[in-house]
């Protein structure tokens, strides 16, 4: 531990401790959070909360009925706590981390072992009961071009599309690393993502179960073998399915060029057979056979 | 044409002369393509959507405030009276579950056997106001 | 489905709860008749009777059917109020009371309207009567939304807390003026620089409670000390007590501690007015209340006011320091003449070379 010597503050000398050569984190002596921005007589509007009307950055978000949580409340919910309940189980506990028996001097700071039968540590899965029943947290849209490691006005095509899509603000997305053999080169613009919850959620939703999934020519559902096993679905849309979204329908002439994108769902399951289920509740279809474990 | 002499010097620098028209040449200068991707920009950004700020006199402001609030408590009530019944459901479900294993513990396996791939039917609509959920009177006869 | 539930309720709508009777404080109505008819009632036709100017009136566009509205939401939370006083006939514990009286009224619009457009700290007790919970709630969170901030900042970078007692957990909203015809007639932020003529007489403390506390017997103390006096003996600085008030009582509005109304059963030190020396720098002085567990004794004549030990007499009166405040004075052309006034030594020079 390092010592800090408390010197008594003299009158002739500056303290040296003010002029240290190295930067001090200063201890704090009371407990009273502070937020800076609260304490500036500049800009008191900023200061109210988002959800305030007087606050610069409010969105009424309540403006209508939200048709697909309402069915979420009134039926999914109650069902899917019947669907999983399991009389006596207590749950169980996932593959953590081993750490070292301490036999040897050099176990005190080396990374515990891993677990037996997996890469990473696993959750505990918990009985599903009344407070953590599955629901969809949010569905993520990410729509990654090809070609736009060519031409980067694609990607601006793209966002432009998610977002007539969804109606949200989309992010770009960069490629991360050269990768010579795909001719792709760090830092470009290769697309867009938009995460959706809440309202603009149920909406995109409602649009594909409703519009967009019965018009695709032979569209067997999604597969059962999709998820990432901690309760999140994925599955793609071709540039050909956009198309029967009726915000891109309805002007095709606009649209000679459509980009397809993969839908992540996470919801709050535990693994992905709870996440199925939940979301077939929402007219989704599925198709294959199912993956028993996870 | 050349005016006699005094007016030459005027006369020497050639004339330009400044008509309406309509114009040639394309407005920005921009090649369509590159022109569709401005458009597609000016489309996305924020400074079209932000609507102005609502200035609210002080009565109307407090009234937004109670009826904000109004609304939130109602949610709030919702929200326990959901989780509540929900909760009950589950204390009888499991209450059921007890009394069948006492009872007939063949009837309790097949009832506690785990239901993988279990799915909702595709028939199971989201309910919609229009159309009604009874579409067609099969059955109506006239009044007479 | 809300409107649905309101009108079941609508049955149940017997007791106005909110609406003003006899045994009703004045102050959880709006005082204003128009303005509380305007909210209510509904907008009249002359526009919101809070825009002053004709024009604006005319030119002001309330939201469609927020009267409406208003009404619905209006009668569905009196109604909740209507449970909680329920709830508060039977509550027995005067904490559990506090809480449930908060609950009801907070929701109220009139209420909201009377903190929300009103001054809080030069409070009319007609409209801000913080003897009701429900003002010393919002006062509460008005006062930690950014008041509190501030100060338990400025203290922590003046290192006041440090220097003069080890920490502080604020309790009570201190306000610090100086009203003579030499002050600033204002309200002083902490940490301010303030010229040796305007605090040249004592200031004037207002102390604002907002926990439950009877303020019929709840006793304070308030000590404005100087930790910046040089000490050349020692190369170092000394603690100087330059004010000193003992027993002083507050109630929930009338709380401004005045040099005037206090006697000298109160004054354990007279107030002493910032004169720094010259060169020394700017010097705090730092403000702290306390609360006191029983009436303060003893002969305070004796008390070492040159090297006041602040840490040795909270220990020894076992008092919960609760709020505080600092402000900053330094050498003015005017130091000399406060000197004069209450017959001190002419300061000294400090030069930046020293023998």
């Amino acid at each position: 531990m390092q010592k800090f010597s408390v010197s008594i503050r003299s009158f002739s000398v500056t303290s040296k401790a003010s002029k240290s050569a190295c930067s001090m984190v200063k201890p704090v002596h009371h407990l009273v959070k502070i937020d800076k921005s609260k304490i500036s007589p500049r800009f008191p509007e900023l200061k109210y909360a988002k959800n305030d009307i007087r606050s610069p950055s409010f969105m009424p978000s309540t403006t209508h009925q939200d048709r697909s949580h309402e069915h979420y409340l009134n039926t999914v919910q109650p069902d899917l706590l019947l669907i999983n309940y399991q009389h006596g189980y207590g749950g169980e506990e996932g593959l953590k981390n081993r750490p070292w028996d301490g036999t040897s001097p050099y176990h005190i700071n080396r990374q515990p072992k891993k677990p037996v039968g997996s890469k990473a540590q696993l959750p505990d899965i918990h009985p599903i009961k009344w407070h953590n029943i599955p629901g969809i947290d949010s569905v993520v849209l990410n729509c990654y071009v090809n070609e736009a490691r060519d031409n980067q006005l694609y990607a601006i095509s793209a966002a432009l599309q998610l977002q007539q899509i969804t109606g949200c603000k989309p992010t770009t997305l960069y490629s991360k690393t050269d990768v010579p053999t795909w001719k792709v080169r760090r830092g470009h613009q290769m697309g867009a993502k938009v995460e959706l919850k809440g309202r603009p959620m149920s909406q995109f939703l409602s649009t594909l179960t409703e519009i967009v999934m019965p018009r695709i020519r032979e569209y067997k559902g999604i597969s059962n073998r999709s998820g990432n096993g901690y309760g999140s679905i994925s599955f793609g849309l071709t540039s050909e399915d956009v198309k029967f979204f009726p915000e891109i329908d309805s002007n095709q002439d606009l649209w000679p060029k459509t980009f397809g994108m993969h839908v992540n769902i996470n919801t709050t399951a535990q693994n992905d057979a709870q996440a199925r289920t939940l979301i077939s509740g929402f007219q989704i279809p599925f198709h294959g056979a199912e993956k028993i474990k996870n | 044409m050349l005016s006699p002499s005094g007016r030459c010097g005027q006369m020497i620098q050639p004339v330009r002369v400044f008509a309406r028209s309509v114009r040639t040449k394309s407005k920005g200068g921009l090649p369509p393509a590159a022109q569709r991707v401005v458009t597609q920009l000016s489309v996305m950004s924020a400074s079209r959507k932000q609507p102005k700020l609502l200035k609210l006199s002080r009565e109307d402001l407090i009234k937004h405030q109670t009826i904000q609030r109004c609304w939130s408590t109602y949610q709030a009530e919702l929200r326990v009276e959901r989780n509540e019944q929900l909760k009950l459901q589950y204390k009888s479900t499991k209450n059921a579950m007890d009394l069948l294993e006492q009872l007939d513990p063949e009837l309790f396996e097949a009832a506690n056997a785990p239901e993988h791939g279990k799915r909702f039917p595709l028939e199971l609509k989201v309910p919609t106001e229009f159309p009604p959920s009874k579409i067609w009177y099969g059955e109506y006869k006239k009044k007479d | 489905m809300l409107r649905r539930s309101i009108h079941t309720s609508r049955t149940l709508k017997s007791a106005n709860v909110w609406s003003p009777s006899a045994n009703r404080a004045k102050s959880l109505g709006i005082r204003s008749e128009p303005i509380r008819k305007c909210i209510l009632e509904g907008t009249p036709s002359n526009g919101p009777p809070s825009l002053k100017r004709r024009s604006n009136r005319i030119k002001y566009n309330s939201p469609e059917k927020i009267d409406d509205t208003f009404k619905l939401c209006y009668d569905f939370l009196q109604n909740r109020a209507a449970k909680t006083y329920e709830q508060v006939s039977k509550a027995q514990d005067s904490k559990e009371v506090e809480k449930l009286l908060i609950e009801a009224e907070l929701i109220n619009p009139e209420v909201q309207y009377n903190f929300q457009h009103n001054d809080k700290i030069d409070n009319n007790p007609e409209t801000i009567d913080y003897e009701q919970p429900v003002y010393r709630h919002l006062g509460k969170e008005h006062w930690e939304s950014s008041a509190q901030m501030l100060l338990m900042q400025r203290l922590e970078t003046l290192k006041v807390i440090p220097d003069t007692l080890p920490t502080l957990v604020p309790r009570v909203e201190v306000n610090l003026k100086f009203p003579f015809s030499t002050g600033v007639n204002k309200w002083i932020e902490p940490g301010e620089l303030l010229s040796s003529n305007s605090t040249s007489f004592p200031p004037v403390f207002k102390i604002q409670e907002y926990e439950l506390v009877d303020p019929t017997k709840q006793l304070y103390t308030i000590l404005v000390v100087n930790p910046d006096e040089p000490d050349l003996k020692n190369d170092s600085f000394r603690t100087t007590l330059n004010y000193g008030l003992a027993n002083v009582q507050v109630g929930y509005n009338d709380n401004i501690v005045d040099a005037r109304k206090c006697n000298n059963s109160n004054v354990i030190a007279d107030y002493l007015p910032p004169v720094p020396e010259k060169n020394v720098g700017s010097q705090r002085f730092a403000v702290w209340v306390f609360r006191q567990q029983a009436p303060l004794q003893g002969n305070f004549s004796a008390l070492n006011r040159n090297r006041f030990d602040i840490r040795g007499f909270t220990d020894q009166h076992s008092l919960l320091p609760v709020g505080a405040h600092v402000w900053r004075s330094e050498w003015d052309s005017n130091v000399e003449n406060v000197r004069e006034q209450y017959g001190l030594p002419k300061g000294r020079i400090f030069t930046r070379v020293r023998s």
